[in-house]
């Protein structure tokens, strides 16, 4: 197959695996982080802050493992749009190979008034000033925003040439057709707006609160990225799938709270991607099972659970209308034998029934540290499904 | 006395004026003020945000 051949089978595996389709093989997904740049023998620092780096980090991924898709292109941490404030939430740690992120609030709760009066006036005078000095001291420049403005265009450069290589190079398909984001607010009050602590405090203490600041806070991701949906035609089947949703928040929402302030705004998304047979990879960081119930009803294909921490058998169990993707746990990646790999890879397209559809092979979190997992191991897993027909 | 305030750090003000100053991915003054003032807001949230 030339490359073009290559992308259109690529993304038709997809489609068939999420829409629980006969497939001749599994499709694998490189769910790869900051694990591609220390495989390939660079430092953090390096990847991330040369974009010449990071292209090669994620070439040399492809070379080796030869994926179906890659899921994160070096976008997860933009630390060069950063660099020129000399602020921001991340800290590289080289000697370990990691990435630090501060939980750091834009608003603290005696502020929460005032940012629900005015978000984009809150945001822009005041929180700016809690993640750069340069900010808050008032010696800001133009020159220093016209810095951010050239780093993201040569971030918009990077990205768009990672995708040209992955695609003419390799064959490899684009993984989601979806350009607006939609995220619902107590998910970006949690990650951003709010932090966890903050969060956690305002939704004991004042419920009602959190009520008026999910609205407001939906202004700037959720209800734009609605009226979006609701103008997409329906499916692109030039994608693997239509649709992303990745959450965090539910990880510190019991039942009550997950169903008050996040299942309405994930509800409004969901329903309309079922009504648009559009397909979406949803996936919930951690456990998502207390939750599952709400997911019976969609069309059978609709929805993808990137599974965390839940057993792939168990959700097959409980939603037999949801694909699932993951399943390749780092614990055995990093820890196992190639042979141990290729086993948990075996068992669980048999167990899943997998070549009937239904199932995508990933690993189960982002690959982020070195420990995460093992090349031999990445490899066997790859080499093994690449060629089992069952 | 008080120190005076710098404009960049105050809304709406510090938008109005990063529109008069700022190459905006290139795109022209005058014809596209919406869409930059739309983009110079999408950085700030970035920034906010990273």
């Amino acid at each position: 197959m030339n490359n073009t051949e290559l992308i259109k089978y690529r993304t038709e595996l997809f489609r068939n695996a999420s829409g629980f389709k006969k497939v001749d093989r599994v499709p694998h997904l490189s769910f790869a982080v900051t694990w591609k740049i220390l495989d390939a023998g660079y430092k953090l620092s390096e990847g991330l802050r040369n974009y010449d780096v990071m292209t090669k980090a994620i070439c040399a991924h492809q070379d080796k493992y030869n994926f179906d898709a890659i899921f994160e292109l070096g976008v997860r941490n933009i630390v060069r749009l950063v660099d020129h404030l000399g602020g921001g939430t991340y800290i590289i740690n080289d000697d370990i190979g990691a990435i630090e992120y501060k939980d750091n609030a834009l608003v603290e709760l005696d502020e929460l008034d005032e940012y629900m009066k005015d978000p984009t006036k809150f945001i822009w005078e005041k929180g700016m000033c809690k993640k750069y000095p340069k900010w808050a001291d008032g010696t800001i420049a133009v020159a220093d925003l016209q810095k951010c403005f050239d780093e993201q265009k040569a971030f918009l450069k990077y990205f768009s040439n990672m995708k040209k290589i992955l695609s003419k190079q390799y064959g490899l398909p684009t993984f989601t057709a979806q350009s607006v984001p939609c995220y619902p607010g107590i998910d970006f009050l949690f990650n951003s707006i709010l932090g966890i602590k903050n969060l956690s405090i305002i939704m004991r203490r004042d419920p009602g609160k959190v009520d008026e600041a999910v609205k407001v806070t939906n202004e700037f991701f959720q209800v734009p990225g609605i009226a979006a949906l609701k103008k997409r035609k329906g499916p692109n089947p030039k994608a693997c799938y239509d649709y992303d949703i990745a959450l965090l928040v539910h990880t510190i929402l019991n039942r009550k709270q997950f169903d008050r302030w996040l299942w309405p705004d994930l509800k409004d998304q969901l329903d309309l991607l079922n009504e648009k047979d559009m397909t979406v990879r949803l996936f919930m960081e951690g456990h998502s099972k207390p939750f599952w119930d709400h997911l019976q009803d969609y069309k059978k294909g609709i929805i993808t659970m990137h599974l965390e921490q839940d057993d792939p058998f168990e959700c097959r169990q409980a939603l037999p209308n949801c694909a699932i993707l993951g399943g390749m746990d780092l614990l055995t990646l990093g820890n196992g034998t190639p042979e141990q790999c290729v086993d948990r890879a075996k068992a669980l397209i048999d167990g899943l029934g997998a070549l009937d559809g239904g199932f995508i092979l990933s690993q189960d979190k982002m690959v982020t540290y070195a420990v995460d997992a093992k090349s031999e191991n990445m490899k066997a897993v790859s080499d093994f499904v690449l060629n089992y027909r069952g | 006395m008080e120190k005076e305030k710098n404009i960049i750090t105050c809304y709406p003000e510090g938008l109005d004026y990063l529109e008069k100053k700022l190459n905006v991915l290139g795109l022209p003054r005058f014809l596209m003020t919406g869409l930059r003032k739309k983009l110079i807001k999408s950085l700030i949230l970035t920034l906010a945000r990273q």
